[in-house]
């Protein structure tokens, strides 16, 4: 262990035992505030705090500063078991015991997107319904989603509040549940509208899904891109091989 | 007035990745200049110029000083059902990939890895340490955890000569039929700065996975930071 490693490990130590007590969500001092302190670079105390992070035991808010994780502090795992995508974050988040809210940016139809319209295997001009959600568990943002279905078969689609409404209740409920998926999965850096939705700094890390879905007839039912939070995420499966 | 769904420069930052993929465009592929596009999408070059940039930072572009925008290397794509090996992956775009062995020796579980692995504190485990490297530039840090009752004859030669798996399978007869695996973000720290040539702080991805033989023992335990811009990871799944 280089001697730089086991300074900002000291550091993250100090920092819990003397802001360990604070209450879940409380503000902790700026970085400059800190430094002075600990008597380190404030590069020390960036990077100690984003190792606190990964463990969960703070989180950032853009623009706000660093707070204390307390409660949920539990790593919801995107995992096939309760599939991202399936029952989509409301079934996830479920399991968790966490609070979920939806609130819905915009929706509407789409026509003569061609990148959309060959994701979801339509013709030229067929109309897209599109969904863009972000999706909050106890009040905090987990993931924005945009979502895009074919109109053709969900024709009253345009009818449905999906703040109250889960997206999949309403696709079964019309016969064109996805049941397997194509998912991609990438780290990406946040772009400014991302960052604002999810309340954290631009350019933070965040885990990016392309998911395309089919139902049991193997229609192309759903093409959704998602940013997900890392802070408080993990993928993981048991696979046969 | 009703809400846009799509702005424009997101519209275009589309409509350029599916020319990419449907005109099979390749890296160090030229794209048409920043005037030709806004031309053609009848837009300001300032929004053509908005979605260049996104497309840069998504890792699909690159830009070069007075050339222009040209398709990015290739993502690795890692297909975690299949459970390949990253080498074959790479291998199977293309790129040549090497690994350097930089370190191998035997260590004394610690409690952290005592936790993972759920054998006692202090179980001896060989640990071996290398970068993988595509083509010229490195894109993980690569930790194995073997135990020595498993691999008893384990040797640097070995190790140089052939991957884990083929290693395992020829020289051990063990053959792996499960695997655990778990994706999180984690920040580089100062060895990943060093090895993987980035600054301290980077977000990286973790790849971690717990392999297991036919008698359901626990074989290797390995640990792998990538680069994020340099993998895509793809599962196809039934709910």
């Amino acid at each position: 262990m280089t001697r730089e490693q086991s300074l900002y490990k000291q550091i993250a130590d100090r920092i819990i035992e003397d802001y360990g007590s604070c209450l879940d969500g409380e503000l902790l001092p700026g970085e400059r505030e800190l430094a002075d302190k600990y008597s380190v670079k404030r590069s020390t105390i960036q990077y100690a705090m984003s190792k606190l992070a990964e463990q969960g035991l703070v989180y950032r808010k853009r623009g706000k500063g660093t707070f204390i994780r307390k409660e949920n502090k539990r790593v919801m795992n995107i995992s096939d078991a309760a599939v991202y995508g399936t029952q989509g974050i409301a079934a996830l988040v479920r399991s968790y015991g966490i609070k979920v809210k939806n609130v819905v940016l915009v929706s509407g139809i789409i026509t003569g997107n061609r990148f959309l319209e060959e994701k979801l295997g339509l013709q030229k001009d067929e109309p897209i319904f599109a969904l863009h959600r972000v999706r909050y568990g106890n009040e905090e943002p987990l993931a924005i989603e945009y979502t895009y279905v074919p109109k053709k078969f969900f024709t009253d689609v345009e009818t449905m509040d999906f703040s109250m409404v889960s997206l999949y209740d309403y696709m079964e409920a019309r016969g064109h549940l996805p049941i397997k998926y194509d998912k991609r999965l990438r780290l990406e850096k946040l772009f400014p509208k991302e960052a604002r939705y999810l309340e954290l700094p631009v350019d933070d890390p965040a885990f990016y899904f392309e998911l395309i879905g089919f139902d049991a007839d193997r229609h192309t039912v759903e093409y959704t891109e998602s940013y997900v939070c890392c802070n408080r995420t993990e993928f993981s499966f048991t696979t046969r091989i | 007035m009703r809400k846009r769904i799509l702005f424009k420069d997101e519209e275009i930052t589309r409509e350029i990745e599916r020319r990419i993929r449907d005109e099979r465009l390749s890296e160090g592929d030229r794209l048409p200049s920043e005037r030709q596009l806004a031309e053609e999408f009848g837009v300001q070059r300032d929004t053509v110029r908005s979605a260049l940039e996104i497309l840069m930072k998504k890792g699909v572009l690159i830009r070069k000083p007075r050339k222009g925008y040209f398709v990015a290397p290739e993502r690795i794509e890692l297909n975690l059902k299949d459970f390949s090996s990253i080498k074959k992956e790479i291998e199977s775009i293309g790129y040549r990939s090497k690994s350097i062995l930089l370190n191998y020796e035997l260590i004394s579980m610690s409690k952290r890895l005592a936790e993972i692995t759920k054998m006692p504190v202090g179980t001896l485990c060989f640990q071996i340490l290398r970068v993988r490297y595509d083509i010229e530039r490195p894109i993980s840090l690569e930790r194995s955890y073997l135990i020595p009752e498993h691999v008893p004859e384990l040797s640097r030669e070995d190790l140089e000569k052939q991957t884990l798996v083929s290693l395992l399978k020829h020289d051990y007869g063990i053959t792996l039929v499960r695997a655990f695996q778990r994706i999180t973000q984690v920040y580089g720290g100062d060895m990943e700065a060093e090895l993987l040539r980035i600054s301290r702080n980077e977000p990286l991805i973790r790849y971690e996975g717990l392999l297991y033989d036919r008698k359901d023992r626990l074989i290797e335990y390995f640990d792998n930071v990538i680069l994020p811009c340099s993998l895509e990871i793809h599962i196809v799944d039934y709910a």
